[in-house]
């Protein structure tokens, strides 16, 4: 059932957000945070992953690289959205799936699962309001090639409680900014349908952008393009760094071109290619994920197919190093650093691995609670 | 041990290996089947010697064949449409329509490669607008016959237009779709023939520019045969070969999972036969026998099987029974919406469901473990 604006703006209201500012940092949502602190081993990263067997699963590992503990998924995983008050998780299907995990980090269980409305898919992302009583979703209204923020009521099971337009198709990661109140969407622009799984419908027409919208109301704040060279560099990940949004893309155009696959933006401004497309050698134009290390000093952008991971100065927006681990896709922040999870089963702290387990393949995504 | 190869669940394992054996026990040739792989430096060749003139093999005897035959069935679908243009008749229809069956027949063998040069320039959809969901294509076509615009009727001018309108789906529906027949009864030169010879011509020339991104001295053939750490296509023949065996693997699973089961669905009652391609022709059957042919071709022609004969002798096992069942189908001769509706009909095609699944894991699983190729769990299939 749809969310009345009154109804919607009350409970923005009333959870305390501020209008302007940095986010509140010890804001909770009283029902849906109240567990008990008193695991042994406190969470450090959650990640979805691949058995031997073929099963997935979620898991959630400690600072130190142990496996704290890990859930059956029915089928693969994607990306996890941490609670402010980083006592829950949700995990999300890989799209074009229809479930959402939610695991208790504080008494190590799975605590709940939902689903998007019907005719909807996920995309694999999300992220939580500040006091962590609302979650919004990236999600495809397929049958209308729609984009959509699915919003989720916390408090109330998870019951799908509104949605706004993504204004593009192929929303794929959707985050928060720093004032709690501004949604940037990086919408793919490629029509897909369960009909057709993970076949990409649109690729000759693919109009990929960057939208903001008001997470009160859903009203447009923004709206960016890439220039006509880069409409088939699909945007799909994002993360923010100070003022700065950095965006990684996959290019589904000529393979023989060398194209950047990295670009920042900032409202009002156009979106600006990082370092030209030499640099992106052998990374078979596709960037997995994109991470901003703890005081926005860095961001890291893997690179799974060409196995590398470059990791780029947020202020000069010049390439740093690059690191290179086979099949990794996940990057999380660390401190001042990043942590790297691979398909071969590693977690990587500074070339070192913390955690190595043979059986498992982890997934595109790796996300840091702490 | 786990490696980092995509891992089928068991079930589809178990069935897999029950075709395989099934392969071995009716064609005695199989001696068995390992999983433990033996890669190709293994055999005391480097990849250089080992990939290299396979790949060649590819390209000289499979890829490029393929487009230039699609260029030249082009070209006689072209003439034969322009005879009926000129002289409107049943006979010249008949020849115009015969003349498409070679042309779904010649796509068909080179639909799988959807590397490079097909990719550039937005080509594939330009030859083969599919699937097209919402009819958007088909919109676009009778758009442009109803109000009969010139500007559709020059090669350079169509090739401007959207992708929809100057492949072989749009010719399709000139010489099958809905007033066809009247292609024999009108006035000569009437707009819808003369648009029809036009996307014939447009096809040949986008495959003519196919085969020229493939065969120009820095070409993509080029590209496959020099790869190198400076190349932004290819670093190692190991990349190239993943990238042969990536578009098998395709091409198997495209006609298992979107042009037949999801066609079918789970009963004839709740079938969609109008989402497969050339319902409109009835060439639904032969289009899917051609694209499994042609994967296998890679194999045999295109040598890929010399490095590993065991499961190329069952991969072959695997596409020529699925075909066998096709072939049945398409003999009966029947509309393909009605055939799929029928209940024996449906079972067989739900039957060719089993040894695509098959063929696919062999494809995308065992040859890669053997020949030490597996790509790993996040470069499967980016999201």
């Amino acid at each position: 059932m749809a969310l009345s604006r009154r109804t919607f703006l009350s409970r923005i209201a009333a959870s305390g957000v501020l209008a302007t500012g940095q986010l509140p940092l010890a804001s909770f949502a009283p029902g849906f945070a109240q567990a008990q602190t008193s695991s042994p081993h406190q969470a450090a990263y959650v990640s979805t992953l691949r058995q031997s067997d073929g099963q997935y699963a979620a898991a959630v590992i400690d600072h130190a690289g142990n496996l704290i503990f890990q859930e059956h998924l029915d089928d693969r995983g994607h990306a996890t959205a941490i609670t402010p008050n980083k006592k829950f998780a949700v995990v999300f299907a890989r799209r074009p799936g229809r479930f959402a995990l939610v695991l208790d980090l504080v008494n190590n269980q799975r605590h709940q699962a939902f689903s998007p409305s019907a005719g909807h898919h996920f995309y694999g992302h999300g992220f939580f309001s500040p006091d962590g009583k609302i979650l919004y979703a990236t999600e495809n209204d397929y049958e209308n090639e729609r984009g959509i923020i699915g919003i989720y009521d916390t408090e109330n099971n998870f019951a799908r409680i509104g949605q706004h337009d993504s204004y593009g198709i192929g929303p794929h990661e959707a985050i928060l900014l720093s004032d709690g109140i501004t949604i940037a969407i990086s919408n793919g622009g490629i029509v897909t349908h369960p009909d057709y799984p993970r076949q990409k419908l649109n690729l000759p027409s693919m109009e990929p952008q960057i939208s903001y919208i008001d997470r009160r109301d859903g009203k447009l704040i923004s709206q960016s393009k890439l220039p006509s060279e880069y409409t088939q560099l699909s945007l799909r990940h994002i993360s923010a760094a100070k003022d700065h949004i950095w965006i990684g893309g996959q290019f589904e155009g000529d393979p023989g071109n060398s194209i950047s696959l990295v670009a920042t933006h900032c409202i009002g401004e156009e979106i600006k290619p990082v370092s030209k497309g030499q640099t992106y050698l052998g990374m078979k134009q596709y960037i997995g994920s994109v991470s901003t290390n703890a005081n926005d000093t860095l961001v890291a952008t893997s690179a799974p197919k060409g196995n590398k991971i470059a990791i780029w100065n947020s202020d000069t927006r010049e390439l740093v190093k690059i690191i290179t681990h086979q099949d990794a896709g996940g990057v999380a922040p660390n401190g001042k650093d990043f942590t790297i999870s691979d398909g071969q089963g590693n977690l990587w702290q500074n070339n070192k691995a913390i955690y190595h387990n043979p059986e498992i393949a982890w997934d595109n995504h790796l996300s840091s609670v702490s | 041990m786990m490696t980092n190869t995509h891992q089928k669940p068991a079930t589809s394992l178990k069935r897999c290996f029950m075709n395989v054996v099934c392969a071995i026990l009716t064609g005695g040739a199989i001696t068995g089947i390992t999983v433990t792989g033996i890669s190709a430096t293994a055999w005391g060749q480097s990849a250089e010697t080992t990939y290299r003139p396979v790949i060649k093999q590819v390209i000289e005897k499979a890829i490029l064949p393929g487009y230039e035959n699609l260029v030249e069935v082009a070209a006689q679908q072209g003439n034969d449409i322009e005879k009926l243009c000129l002289s409107p008749n049943e006979a010249n229809l008949k020849y115009a329509r015969d003349s498409f069956r070679s042309l779904v027949s010649a796509w068909s063998r080179v639909e799988m490669y959807r590397i490079g040069p097909a990719i550039k320039g937005n080509r594939q959809e330009k030859l083969f607008f599919w699937p097209d969901r919402k009819s958007i294509g088909l919109r676009q076509v009778r758009k442009l016959i109803n109000t009969q615009d010139k500007t559709a009727l020059t090669t350079e001018t169509l090739q401007k237009k959207s992708v929809a309108v100057q492949g072989i789906l749009a010719l399709e529906y000139v010489l099958f779709g809905k007033n066809s027949d009247a292609l024999s009864t009108t006035t000569p030169k009437s707009y819808r023939c003369e648009y029809g010879a036009t996307i014939a011509q447009t096809i040949g020339a986008t495959a003519k520019s196919i085969v020229n991104d493939w065969s120009s001295p820095s070409g993509y053939a080029t590209q496959m045969l020099n790869p190198s750490s400076t190349s932004p296509i290819y670093r190692s023949d190991a990349e190239v070969m993943q990238d042969l065996l990536r578009i098998s693997s395709e091409m198997i699973q495209s006609t298992r999972d979107l042009k037949i089961k999801n066609t079918i669905k789970d009963s004839p009652a709740k079938s969609k036969p109008k989402r497969a391609p050339f319902w409109r022709s009835n060439l639904t059957l032969h289009a899917y026998q051609n694209n499994l042919k042609a994967v296998e071709a890679l194999f045999t022609v295109g040598g890929l099987g010399k490095l590993t004969p065991r499961y190329t002798k069952s991969l072959s096992f695997e596409l020529e029974q699925t075909n066998k069942f096709l072939a049945k189908l398409e003999k009966e001769n029947s509309p393909w919406e009605e055939q799929v509706k029928q209940k024996e009909a449906h079972e067989l095609l739900t039957f060719t469901l089993i040894p695509l699944e098959g063929a696919q894991y062999i494809v995308s699983e065992l040859i890669p473990q053997e020949l030490g190729l597996s790509l790993g769990f996040n470069s499967l299939d980016g999201d």
